[in-house]
């Protein structure tokens, strides 16, 4: 159907997306919706502080959970990609 | 330089995003450049960022309906019933790419399925006589002709806080327990879509269509098929389609 609204992602990448995809699907919602927040929404943190009404310290926190959980789903995915975890530095906060 | 204390993942992260200004901005940019491994985790923060965007960002910017029960029924926290249009699109982006992933696997399936799509614009159109129509904008009332018509208890969605009332219920023939309906919505302007909802049609599917323009979302799941058709942009679809399916997807009536 030609006038069907096509979803296409190029089909050299498309292992790479289904990975990332699935890496992100298998966060929580909470730790999902801050990635695409700032990734894609490209919303400050006080804006996401105000969208979710959660503190600012918590938007950071939750955030860079969210990272650190995703470079580790990836890692855990069928193609085992490269990971750079973060290097254990002191985590500030909860 | 001594750091003023040690670089976290939060630091890190906020740097990338420039949420940290001045002189601890300064500092971990130092840390960065001096420490490869930290150098390399917000090189994978970035690559990360820069994947998001590259994944969902054309999804978001280009707003459409949101809205599969697994993921919706995620999203029903108490948050979501204050969720900015924002926040929607960001959630509408991440379903679309799992649709597009859904369609992937139907291609290569192969499968052949009759098209809910079709059925539901034929309704629509005049094309299928309907068994009975009625002229009601009471929500209880479609609640109770969608529970019988399905056999399973389903609400009509209020839409009137989106600027849409219902307007009209019809219900099609079909075997017990298996009876289309359609419910047509209107706003203030005589601006219509309509909801037609049966039991599913072949495979789960979720889909954004655009025949001869008019904008389709199509949902399907293992005990329910909806197609939302309507003339409007996809920013207008989307805002109605995520409030009409989130309710949708409650398994209890009213």
């Amino acid at each position: 159907m030609a006038d069907d609204f096509a979803l296409s992602t190029p089909a050299a990448d498309r292992g790479a997306v289904t990975d990332f995809v699935r890496a992100l699907d298998s966060l929580t919602p909470e730790h999902r919706q801050i990635l695409l927040l700032v990734g894609v929404q490209d919303m400050n943190y006080r804006e996401i502080a105000d969208e979710l009404q959660i503190p600012i310290g918590t938007v950071m926190s939750r955030l860079a959970r969210a990272r650190e959980k995703l470079r580790s789903a990836i890692e855990q995915g069928p193609r085992g990609a490269q990971v750079t975890p973060f290097p254990g530095a002191r985590r500030a906060g909860p | 330089m001594i750091l003023r204390s040690a670089v976290s993942a939060e630091e890190i992260s906020a740097f990338v995003d420039g949420e940290l200004e001045g002189e601890r901005a300064a500092e971990i940019e130092r840390a960065l450049n001096e420490n490869a491994a930290l150098g390399e985790y917000a090189a994978a923060l970035r690559g990360d960022k820069a994947r998001l965007t590259e994944i969902y960002g054309s999804f978001a910017e280009r707003p459409l309906p949101a809205a599969w029960r697994a993921r919706i029924e995620d999203y029903e926290r108490p948050w979501y019933a204050r969720a900015s249009y924002r926040t929607m699109g960001a959630i509408a982006a991440t379903l679309l790419v799992a649709a597009g992933l859904v369609g992937v696997w139907r291609e290569q399936m192969g499968s052949q399925q009759q098209d809910i799509v079709d059925l539901a614009l034929r309704a629509r159109s005049g094309g299928i006589r309907a068994e009975a129509v009625i002229e009601t904008g009471m929500l209880d009332v479609a609640n109770r002709a969608i529970s019988q018509a399905l056999q399973m208890p389903r609400r009509a969605p209020d839409l009137s806080r989106l600027g849409y009332k219902l307007a009209s219920v019809q219900v099609f023939a079909g075997a017990s327990g298996d009876k289309p309906v359609e419910l047509v919505y209107q706003d203030a302007r005589n601006r219509s879509f309509t909801l037609y909802i049966r039991r599913p049609v072949g495979a789960p599917r979720t889909e954004m269509l655009d025949r001869g323009g008019v904008r389709t979302c199509v949902w399907q799941y293992d005990d329910l098929g909806a197609v939302m058709a309507g003339k409007m942009s996809w920013p207008e679809m989307m805002r109605i389609a995520a409030s009409a399916y989130s309710v949708f997807t409650r398994r209890s009536a009213a």
